[in-house]
């Protein structure tokens, strides 16, 4: 395969290195890698962490030799297998832009020439990618924000960002999925939780996934919330193929 | 449930185990004791498999008192432990009778005490671990321990009187030298760099913690290339923007951006543990085949520990001789 490193960090690690740009081919190449990694469940392999353009892979050299680790990451690189067809999912999650939660939703609007009403239909209007989850529990790096409404970072972050908060960041959207410092600036905010240590899938997103806004407003969220609280609520996941 | 109570609970005091590396593709850190030598030491000394949940103390040790029988060990820094106001000795099982109280409030060197009880800790697991991960409230007991705080455990015995060879235990040091490997972005380095980066003496800094600890000291500034983010394995040495080195620890995030120059030899994260702000290390360059044979004799000094351990049979009674100030843990056995 073309431009992949395969690099040995210590006795412990590899990292395998595609080239090193953020692209939705790219990436699903590193979610091919991955998945069969994991479907080959080899004892040994402690921990597989996929990135934009990169997969870590961390081993126990008591139970896993290099050499082999290698070979199996060569076959599956080598075995040509078209990134494998699997369901993609896309997430609605539902957004209440500005009030106090979106406290910058009216600066991100007057930075860039618009109305409230524009910022709004343009960030719900795209479908992002989830390239990888990491920073925090939970945490999804989104791509393909709309350069209309891309918006330098707060000078002074924020000591405490709530969890659910929707926020840009120069040319990047995301969602806070915990309590975090964070220079962002927040837009909106989503009843639905990105992590949840407690469950049996403590994290909402993964790599791959992908995610539209939908903006609902005060009575949805209270409702919504509600439900969430009382454990009835069910997001809306629209299947689809990943080929599409 | 048995437990013990901390009738002081020292500086920083959390319960670690394995810890959660399987899960950091979700973005948890993997957590886990920052010495996983001295950790898994003070498991096989008291008959643990080297998941279960240990105390981790930092700066200065807590006061526990024990309402129940079961048999402890203390690895890692060097303590002036007490036992009933006795001193005792790390490194080896102390066999408890309830009532007794065990005080680790001095520390002598190094920085972290570990402390594991036979049958181990027994707090709720939360994403399969009873890891504390300071920053973020997983579970009841993730957080500092408070004085007053009781941890529920097993409370087996395990009688043993074997110590652990001192080349395996943390030995202090004037200047500590740090073996490391080429990290992933070493190539974003010049040369001159990496040989400046041996050549100097660094400098641990105040703003160290379990994510990483950060060092002073030549600067090792490079025309920063933007590199995008990825996944950082334990040890691994990152050069921030002002071109200090911080070295990225058990509570690191799973992911980063910052160049990862090189990473610390499996063998010797073990020491970064016991670093305290002020001590001074020296980096060097070894191959990962050097890394692989230090690795392996360490494995070997282990598997020959736990061999003597379970070869040895279990005692028929257990002794304490009060000595002056001291008191030794014997067992009588019959030929």
């Amino acid at each position: 395969m073309k431009s992949v490193r395969v690099k040995r960090v210590d006795i412990n690690y590899i990292v395998v290195e595609y080239e090193q740009i953020i692209d939705i081919e790219i990436n699903k190449q590193v979610t091919c890698l991955t998945n069969n990694l994991r479907k080959l469940d080899r004892e040994g392999v402690n921990s597989i962490i996929p990135t934009y353009c990169s997969v870590l892979i961390e081993y126990d050299p008591l139970v896993l030799e290099f050499e082999n680790l290698l070979e199996y990451i060569n076959e599956i690189l080598n075995s040509n297998n078209e990134v494998e067809s699997e369901l993609g999912r896309t997430f609605n999650i539902p957004v209440l832009y500005g009030y106090e939660k979106g406290p910058d939703l009216l600066e991100v609007a007057k930075i860039n020439n618009m109305s409230v009403e524009e910022v709004i239909t343009i960030h719900t209007s795209e479908v992002y990618k989830v390239y990888m989850i990491g920073f925090n529990p939970g945490y999804p790096y989104l791509g393909g924000l709309d350069k209309r409404i891309a918006t330098p970072r707060l000078d002074e972050p924020r000591v405490r960002v709530p969890a659910g908060s929707v926020a840009i960041g120069g040319e990047q959207t995301g969602i806070y999925s915990t309590d975090s410092p964070g220079g962002w600036r927040l837009i909106g905010h989503t009843p639905i939780p990105l992590f949840d240590p407690t469950s049996n899938e403590p994290v909402l997103l993964k790599a791959g996934d992908n995610v539209k806004f939908i903006s609902i407003d005060e009575h949805e969220y209270k409702r919504i919330k509600e439900e969430i609280d009382k454990g009835k609520y069910s997001i809306d996941i629209v299947l689809e193929n990943y080929h599409e | 449930m048995n437990n013990f109570e901390l009738t002081n609970a020292g500086m920083l005091t959390t319960i670690q185990d394995s810890g959660r590396s399987h899960l950091q593709h979700l973005g948890i850190p993997a957590s886990g004791p920052m010495d996983i030598l001295a950790a898994r030491l003070a498991n096989i000394l008291v008959g643990n498999e080297s998941d279960a949940a240990v105390l981790e103390a930092t700066y200065t040790g807590p006061v526990i008192r024990f309402n129940t029988e079961t048999t402890v060990a203390i690895t890692g820094a060097k303590t002036k432990a007490k036992l009933n106001g006795f001193e005792v000795d790390s490194y080896l099982p102390i066999a408890i009778k309830s009532g007794d109280t065990l005080d680790l409030s001095v520390v002598e060197s190094g920085l972290r005490v570990y402390i594991a009880f036979a049958g181990g800790i027994q707090t709720e697991k939360v994403l399969d671990s009873r890891a504390t991960y300071l920053p973020m409230k997983f579970g009841e007991f993730d957080r500092k321990l408070k004085t007053g705080d009781r941890i529920p455990i097993k409370a087996k015995t395990f009688n043993n009187y074997l110590s652990v060879d001192t080349e395996l235990r943390f030995n202090r040091h004037d200047l500590y030298d740090i073996r490391i490997v080429e990290g992933p972005q070493c190539e974003y380095f010049e040369d001159k760099l990496k040989q400046n980066m041996v050549d100097s003496i660094y400098k641990v800094s105040q703003q160290s913690d379990r994510m990483g600890i950060r060092f002073i000291g030549t600067e090792l500034i490079t025309e920063q290339k933007d590199m995008i983010s990825d996944g950082i394995p334990l040890g691994s040495v990152q050069i921030t923007r002002g071109g200090q080195p911080i070295i990225m620890m058990a509570d690191r995030q799973p992911t980063g951006g910052y160049p990862k120059i090189a990473k610390v030899i499996q063998n010797d994260i073990p020491k970064l543990a016991q670093l305290k702000p002020g001590d001074k290390i020296k980096f060097k360059w070894i191959s990962i085949s050097e890394s692989l044979k230090l690795f392996q004799e360490l494995e070997d000094k282990i598997d020959k520990l736990k061999e003597k351990i379970n070869n040895q049979q279990s005692p028929n009674a257990a002794y304490r001789i009060y000595i002056g100030d001291k008191v030794y843990l014997t067992s009588l056995q019959e030929k």
